[in-house]
């Protein structure tokens, strides 16, 4: 192999060592949840790259820009555990949770579609939707054309159960993650489950609405922890191939050796 | 026969290019419910199995909230708790709260430190007169979509068997929700198809 392929389809030995290295730097991740709050004292300073905001009245889809502020302070947890795992990491953030559940899945898909569009690496999916067949176009569509367009979506599930299916982490191109009792830092594979990743979602501090920081728990926390390890090793190496990032992370993870 | 091949012969018998029509019809009697209607899809097992699931998972009542599309709120539809007659029909604009916060994400959601979270709106708390102090909630789905959220809570002024919630008391709401939910699907298609369960 040349060593542009090395870049591409890194060994395991440059793979952990660039997750181990890499702090996210130039790394683009999009976070679709409530907002942020960028005056957070956690969030020192945090600038955002993309401040979205994407409403509907049930019939028209509103895109506006620069709008701020978080309306649950979900969003600016998931930020929080972003930019404690990736530091250097860029990130945007697309409100998709308005103050209505009008058109839920078509507001969560023009806030992909505007992140796709504006060149991020990673897409943070801390929701879910049960996996019931009549919505799974409305995910469908936009989790492949992120499979295409090379950009990684990471999306939370409910539950450790395998019967109970949730868009878009049961998607084969996503990253599923569940959020379990562990050391922090520390993430497992499941082999031959669909939401195959898990990563510490118990007792998890993060930053909250108003300054406030919390200990939370669910696997809306694992997410980030996820994402914001992708984003370490595409710091390191930009070049990989981003069809092989869950395969070679289903290999970085510890195996998991719990029962469900 | 394991039960998913069994299931999965029965989808594809032909019966199933019903399901659509099913669908439809179910969600349209959903939506012309009130909540108040709907609540009586919960029967008395799957009351009993949510107040044992409430009870093993360290809670001291719970909460089922049903959403009204016409107000966008979620409405407070039984309640296991000594405050039940003051508590069921109190609505929660979505948006406002962490029953919002659940309903808006579908994601099971734990919560140890109520007090300190300016996401929880204690409007009910101050109108039942107690503090809740830890909250589990999970999306509640039945009759082919989202249709609100239970919560299980720990009160300052109520026994509990422990202090706040883990992951796995999480768990085993989520689980106790989720056979509700078939056994509330079982009775819904039978009586959309015309047979009766008893």
């Amino acid at each position: 192999m040349g060593d542009s392929d090395h870049k591409r389809w890194p060994d395991l030995e440059i793979a952990r060592n660039a997750l181990a290295s890499g702090d996210g730097s130039g790394v683009k991740v999009a976070i679709i949840d409530s907002g942020v709050e960028v005056g957070h004292p956690a969030l020192k300073g945090l600038k955002l790259a993309d401040d979205v905001t994407v409403s509907s009245d049930g019939i028209n889809l509103r895109v506006e820009f620069g709008e701020g502020g978080d309306v649950y302070g979900h969003g600016t947890a998931v930020a929080g555990l972003l930019l404690k795992e990736a530091p250097g990491v860029s990130l945007g953030s697309f409100r998709a949770l308005d103050t209505s559940n009008h058109a839920r899945n078509f507001v969560i898909a023009e806030c992909v579609n505007q992140a796709i569009t504006k060149g991020y690496d990673v897409i943070n999916c801390s929701f879910g939707c049960r996996g019931i067949p009549r919505y799974v176009m409305d995910y469908k569509e936009w989790v492949d054309r992120a499979y295409l367009e090379g950009v990684q979506v990471v999306a939370a599930c409910n539950n450790m159960d395998g019967g109970i299916r949730e868009w878009p982490a049961y998607f084969p191109s996503v990253i599923g993650v569940g959020g379990i009792d562990c050391n922090e830092g520390a993430f497992f594979h499941r082999k031959g489950r669909v939401v195959s990743f898990l990563a510490r979602g118990e007792r998890v501090e993060v930053p909250w609405l108003n300054g406030t920081t919390k200990l939370e728990t669910g696997s809306s926390f694992a997410v980030p922890l996820m994402s914001g390890k992708i984003a370490r090793l595409l710091s390191v190496l930009p070049e990989v191939e981003r069809s092989s990032i869950k395969a070679l992370f289903s290999v970085l993870a510890d195996p998991y050796e719990g029962t469900d | 026969m394991a039960t998913g091949e069994a299931t999965r012969l029965l989808r594809h018998s032909g019966f199933g290019d019903t399901s659509l029509a099913l669908e439809k019809h179910l969600d349209a009697w959903i939506e012309s419910c009130s909540p108040e209607q709907l609540a009586a899809v919960f029967d008395s097992s799957s009351l009993s199995l949510l107040c044992t699931a409430f009870s093993k998972a360290g809670g001291c009542e719970g909460t089922i909230w049903l959403f009204d599309g016409s107000s966008n709120e979620l409405v407070a539809s039984f309640n296991s708790g000594e405050s039940r007659e003051m508590l069921v029909g109190f609505r929660q604009p979505v948006g406002q709260g962490i029953i919002s916060m659940v309903f808006s994400q579908q994601q099971s959601y734990c919560e140890n430190q109520i007090e300190a979270n300016d996401g929880h709106d204690d409007t009910l708390d101050r109108k039942i007169s107690k503090h809740t102090t830890a909250m589990i909630a999970v999306p509640l789905h039945f009759g082919f979509g989202l249709r609100g959220v239970v919560s299980c809570v720990q009160l300052e002024e109520a026994e509990r068997s422990r202090e706040g919630f883990s992951s796995a008391d999480v768990d085993t709401l989520a689980r106790a929700v989720n056979l509700v939910e078939r056994l509330i699907n079982e009775s819904l298609y039978s009586a959309a198809l015309g047979f009766s369960n008893g």
